[in-house]
């Protein structure tokens, strides 16, 4: 009898520790935000600390040297060029795959999404097979003067390829989920598929499109290992700002590396804030304020994964 | 019947399909098909031979092997940051939680060298593991600290999105009905949570496979040691070895298909039809 009840209190004491544990939200808290100070925090911190670790003047100096400052235009020119064929494309995929059943459908909402996952070294080395010297298309591309490989097409090619999925990714669940009632009534009413796509579709999805559009930007800004293949490395010619950090860093040359890493941080710290802004428009409180005040939904977003 | 009545009224379709299978043909499918007719002209002797190269070989081994222990990991992480960065509020949350999109939004070669210059011999970190013997970077742990920061967004936000949609009134339910905090985590919570810990797990499996920027950074790039597949085709595109590239490339893509495909697949049955607005 005592043994049964001794073994109870064992049990309950046991599960009384347990609880205590288990409940404890400050471990989980510790965990999580120990494992972030040392995998983020710490060595995105040290990027800053060592960039300006020579002082500000050679900081700015590195930022402003020709080669930084050319990388630079180039690694904008070639994104912008992305980005909006990403949008382009994101756009009118979106509007076909949403609004239209047709076979192969479901196939081709995961083709689209395939680059996201494939190494980008084997995007770039696609292109290369494609057009570089010994490519199929080599021979007629270098008949007509153009060369594409180890030059900057190349690189905004690749650059394309790794950003095409991200626009029409968002948009596809967010058109999704607000259906097509009103379009179709735009329709009946009269509107062509331009005045539709303007008027009715896109104040809907513009907060899902800004979305996908920056997170197309920050890909496209940052793509480091396509562009590594099909660059060439030709300086002052095909070298993006990813690139440049590398070249740097290969060349001792670590406080420039980390100066032009400085750049990238301050451009992502403005990614995460504009998702943090679109992600407060979408919230569910605002969403709620708006169909009170009788506006029409906006539309929900998912993450890039 | 559904096809018309889902077309009625739309315009645009052929127009838009049109631009997206153009596009997509010109952008993407077509440079693929040129890896794989490339890699299949090449004959099966030829292929098997280059493919069973001892250095490939072993590439794909470890790739694959820290890929997956990385994705466990960062699952697991990722699920308990989620959890405390999603159901509790304590100061500075939300910044920590704005963070975790940080390796997402930086090119790989920022992430690398910001990995290398904490844990490397002589940073912050890697200095009190240097003092005990310890190297921490340019081997295979560099490898597995590389993936880490690269899965971590992927793994905490696939979970997350099914963390704010759990109901408060089951937790309550089952407390009041006598569950332990135990029960109410392995019969309530965790069922919910696994179609978003396991579509965290393959996508950051399969990001893995293909990670090059911020990996070869950390990992050294030690042949039979610490050179991952990405690498290895690198190299091999350097050397103007083209064949041996294409077929390591090709054999990589069909990873990457088969693995997408599975969770395309797979979706289906984990999901149950539970969560159909979450992809």
């Amino acid at each position: 009898m005592s043994h049964t009840v001794k073994i109870r209190t064992i049990r309950h004491s046991l599960g009384l520790l347990a609880k205590k544990i288990i409940s404890n939200r400050t471990i989980l808290i510790v965990i999580s935000i120990c494992f972030l100070l040392l995998l983020l925090v710490i060595p995105l911190s040290s990027i800053v600390v060592l960039g300006l670790s020579k002082g500000l003047d050679t900081f700015l100096g590195h930022i402003n040297s020709p080669s930084t400052q050319f990388s630079i235009g180039l690694t904008v020119l070639v994104s912008l060029a992305s980005v909006i064929a990403s949008t382009l494309f994101g756009v009118f995929a979106a509007w076909c795959i949403v609004h239209f059943r047709f076979w192969g459908r479901r196939m081709l909402q995961s083709i689209i999404e395939l680059p996201i996952t494939i190494s980008p070294i084997i995007v770039g080395f696609m292109f290369t097979l494609l057009y570089g010297k010994y490519g199929y298309l080599g021979n007629i591309i270098e008949n007509t003067g153009i060369t594409i490989i180890f030059s900057w097409p190349g690189l905004v090619l690749t650059n394309m390829a790794i950003t095409l999925p991200y626009v029409a990714r968002t948009l596809i669940p967010a058109m999704e989920s607000l259906g097509a009632d009103q379009e179709r009534t735009a329709r009946l009413l009269g509107a062509n598929g331009v005045q539709i796509f303007f008027r009715i579709t896109l104040p809907r999805i513009k907060w899902a499109l800004l979305y996908g559009i920056i997170l197309a930007m920050a890909r496209g800004v940052g793509e480091y290992g396509a562009a590594a293949v099909v660059s060439g490395l030709v300086r002052n010619k095909t070298v993006t700002l990813p690139l440049q950090v590398d070249i740097y860093y290969s060349e001792y040359q670590s406080v420039a590396a980390f100066a032009c890493a400085t750049l990238f941080l301050f451009v992502s710290f403005i990614t995460i804030v504009s998702k943090k802004l679109i992600d407060i428009q979408n919230s569910p409180a605002k969403r709620i304020s708006k169909k009170i005040v009788g506006r029409i939904d906006e539309s929900r977003i998912t993450t890039y994964t | 019947m559904q096809t018309l009545r889902h077309t009625r009224g739309i315009p645009g379709f052929s127009i838009s399909l049109g631009i997206t299978m153009g596009w997509l043909g010109f952008i993407f499918i077509i440079p693929v098909v040129a890896l794989v007719l490339r890699a299949t002209s090449l004959g099966s002797e030829t292929l098997l031979s280059i493919i069973t190269r001892p250095a490939a070989l072993y590439s794909l081994k470890i790739t694959m092997g820290y890929a997956c222990a990385a994705a466990i990991c960062s699952t697991i992480i990722g699920t308990c940051i989620a959890w405390s960065f999603t159901r509790y509020r304590f100061p500075f949350s939300r910044f920590f939680d704005a963070l975790i999109d940080l390796p997402f939004a930086l090119p790989g070669a920022v992430g690398g060298i910001a990995l290398a210059s904490v844990f490397g011999s002589n940073g912050w970190i890697g200095k009190q593991f240097d003092a005990v013997g310890i190297q921490l970077i340019y081997n295979q742990f560099g490898i597995f600290i590389g993936l880490l920061f690269v899965m971590l967004p992927f793994a905490v936000r696939s979970v997350q999105a099914l963390i704010q949609e759990l109901d408060e009134r089951e937790i309550q339910a089952a407390r009041l009905l006598g569950a332990s905090n135990v029960q109410i985590f392995f019969r309530i919570l965790f069922p919910q949570l696994v179609p978003g810990i396991y579509s965290g797990f393959i996508t950051s499996f399969a990001r893995g496979i293909g990670e090059y920027g911020t990996v070869i950074f950390v990992a050294g790039n030690i042949p039979y040691q610490s050179e991952v597949l990405s690498r290895y085709i690198y190299n091999k595109i350097d050397q103007y070895d083209v064949t041996g590239a294409t077929v390591v490339a090709a054999a990589l893509l069909l990873i990457s298909f088969a693995l997408l495909s599975l969770l395309n697949i797979s979706k289906r049955y984990v999901y149950g039809g539970a969560h159909e607005s979450y992809r």
